[in-house]
């Protein structure tokens, strides 16, 4: 009974300093003060990756931690399935480029919560035009997103554009770009996508350290924006 | 059909009639079960909410969930138990509705082992490392694996405490189903208590901590499962009646019915055959009658007369055919 006690305050003590959880490869350790390997993929919008310096989104959020922990960052580009393959054999420790929740990737890496979570909703220029379901209705939505993908689930006539653009008709796209086209959006969506950031699995320590700086700096800095 | 044409054909075995204190017991047994399956569906419902991809929490998910079996087979065997007496139909009354559901109930027990056994061997074998996230409540971040430790003690200390009160009942009623039950429950606060371990292993890093654990709970599960499986199949194919808790072990019932008709002076010699029918004992005894020109008349009053005292040993006794022959084959 007494060694029980004693591997329990052992446990307590462990888990209230600051580094509970660990990771099992160490990552944090390894990626804190030194250089963290980012893996990047291109994905508009959210990564745009040049011949020097990447931008977008998600490489704002990397660069904002990566100070946090001190660390300098070395780009490495590729397709998700290969920055997937690196994760895997830890030779990247962080992946941005547009990974959603329901990344079909999710059984080989980790995800950190999201970081923002894009409503896709239907537009129009008048709030009477929109109606209580798409099904059978001709719906412009951008070629290549997450829209599309949600306007046919839903069984609606998709028509692609590259760009989406003010029509008489519906719309459909994330809520933020259609209320900044000035359009009314359904009070419905048609699907959500939910953005993060991916890790190798199981290192519980960087996850909790990259959602600290979400959750704590990033989250403030976007309201901070939008308003 | 054929109702009619079966009447005053056959007789059947007497209703069974628990003793006062006994029922007193099953009561408690019943009410037990009750409370049995209401605590496990909030068990349930609270793991499911903080599964994520923990192994050894996903091995105390099914559990959980597998563990409502026998309570519930516990409940559905008393139903039809006592819709029913004996009677045309069922001769041999319903005592076996336990048996069935005894064998049903073990059978969970080892399907829960194995399945947790496979699916946590593959996680260790494929060396899949848990990723566990954090909730934030009121600014606080607070790591998941916490969170599902909390709804692991509740399927801890209850589960434990249930258990240690059905097993007594259990022994008292000889009920084997309600004690495959007891058993479960203490299979669950295992699979949580190393569940916890697990998690806390995740913790400090130890990403294996966690499939280890599930792996060693399956292989406790396992052999439980099985040697109860193996006592419910023997008991059907009627082996002699054994003890609640050892199965290798005979009941010490057939001992005493033995001597009981050996003593007796106007027996010579006897053999005895008996068998478990779900709680209750039925049997033949055969007899060489110590004056083999005893009338027949005199000899079918000691033997009605021995059928009303034998039953009396234990309410277990419920049937006993007794049968004068000359000589043993």
């Amino acid at each position: 009974m007494k060694t029980l006690w004693f591997i329990c305050v052992v446990i307590a003590t462990q888990c209230w300093s600051c580094n509970y959880p660990q990771d099992p490869d160490h990552t944090l350790d390894k990626i804190k003060n030194q250089t963290i390997r980012v893996g990047i993929s291109e994905s508009p919008g959210l990564t745009i990756v040049d011949d020097d310096q990447p931008s977008g989104t998600e490489v704002e959020l990397i660069k904002g931690y990566a100070q946090t922990i001190n660390s300098q960052i070395e780009w490495i580009e590729g397709s998700q399935e290969l920055i997937v393959e690196l994760l895997k054999e830890h030779e990247v420790d962080v992946a941005i480029g547009g990974y959603s929740k329901q990344t079909a990737f999710k059984k080989h890496i980790g995800l950190t919560r999201p970081y923002k979570t894009e409503r896709i909703k239907v537009g129009a220029t008048d709030k009477s035009k929109i109606p209580d379901e798409i099904e059978g209705k001709e719906i412009v939505v951008e070629k290549a997103s997450h829209a599309l993908v949600a306007v046919v689930k839903h069984k609606g006539i998709p028509i692609w554009k590259d760009r989406v653009i003010q029509t008489d008709g519906l719309v459909a796209g994330s809520e933020e770009d259609l209320i900044s086209q000035g359009l009314f959006v359904s009070e419905y969506n048609l699907g959500t996508v939910e953005h993060v950031i991916a890790i190798p699995k199981g290192e519980n320590g960087l996850l909790k350290s990259i959602e600290n700086y979400i959750l704590r700096e990033w989250e403030k800095k976007e309201i901070k924006e939008s308003l | 059909m054929g109702e009619e044409r079966d009447k005053g054909k056959f007789i059947n075995t007497e209703s069974h009639e628990l003793p006062p204190a006994q029922k007193e017991i099953l009561a408690k047994g019943k009410k037990l079960e009750w409370i049995t399956i209401f605590y496990l569906v909030t068990v349930i419902v609270s793991i499911y909410f903080v599964l994520g991809s923990s192994q050894a929490m996903k091995a105390a998910f099914l559990e959980d969930v597998l563990s409502i079996v026998p309570s519930v087979l516990f409940l559905i065997a008393y139903f039809f138990y006592d819709r029913r007496t004996p009677d045309h139909r069922y001769l041999y009354g319903l005592h076996k509705v336990f048996s069935v559901a005894f064998l049903l109930g073990s059978f969970a027990l080892l399907g829960i082992g194995l399945f947790s056994f496979y699916d946590s061997s593959i996680a260790l074998l494929k060396r899949e490392h848990p990723t566990i996230g954090n909730i934030y409540i009121f600014g606080y971040s607070v790591w998941l694996g916490w969170v599902m430790i909390l709804a692991l003690l509740w399927s801890f200390i209850p589960a434990m405490i249930l258990g240690r009160k059905k097993l007594p009942i259990a022994k008292k009623l000889h009920n084997k189903i309600l004690f495959t039950d007891a058993n479960t429950q203490k299979a669950d606060w295992m699979t949580a208590g190393a569940a916890i371990i697990g998690i806390i292993g995740i913790g400090f890093g130890l990403w294996w901590a966690d499939s280890v654990m599930a792996i060693l709970i399956s292989l406790s599960i396992m052999k439980d499962g099985f040697t109860r499986t193996k006592g419910a199949i023997t008991d059907i194919i009627e082996q002699i009646p054994t003890k609640i808790d050892k199965d290798d072990e005979k009941h010490p019932l057939d001992f005493q019915i033995y001597w009981f008709f050996k003593n007796k002076d106007w027996v010579k010699d006897v053999r005895i055959r008996l068998r478990e029918n779900g709680a209750v004992f039925f049997g033949e005894v055969f007899i060489i009658p110590s004056d083999p020109g005893m009338h027949a008349d005199h000899l079918i009053d000691k033997i009605e007369e021995a059928y009303k005292e034998v039953r009396k040993i234990d309410w277990k006794v419920h049937d006993i055919t007794i049968q004068p022959v000359k000589a043993f084959k």
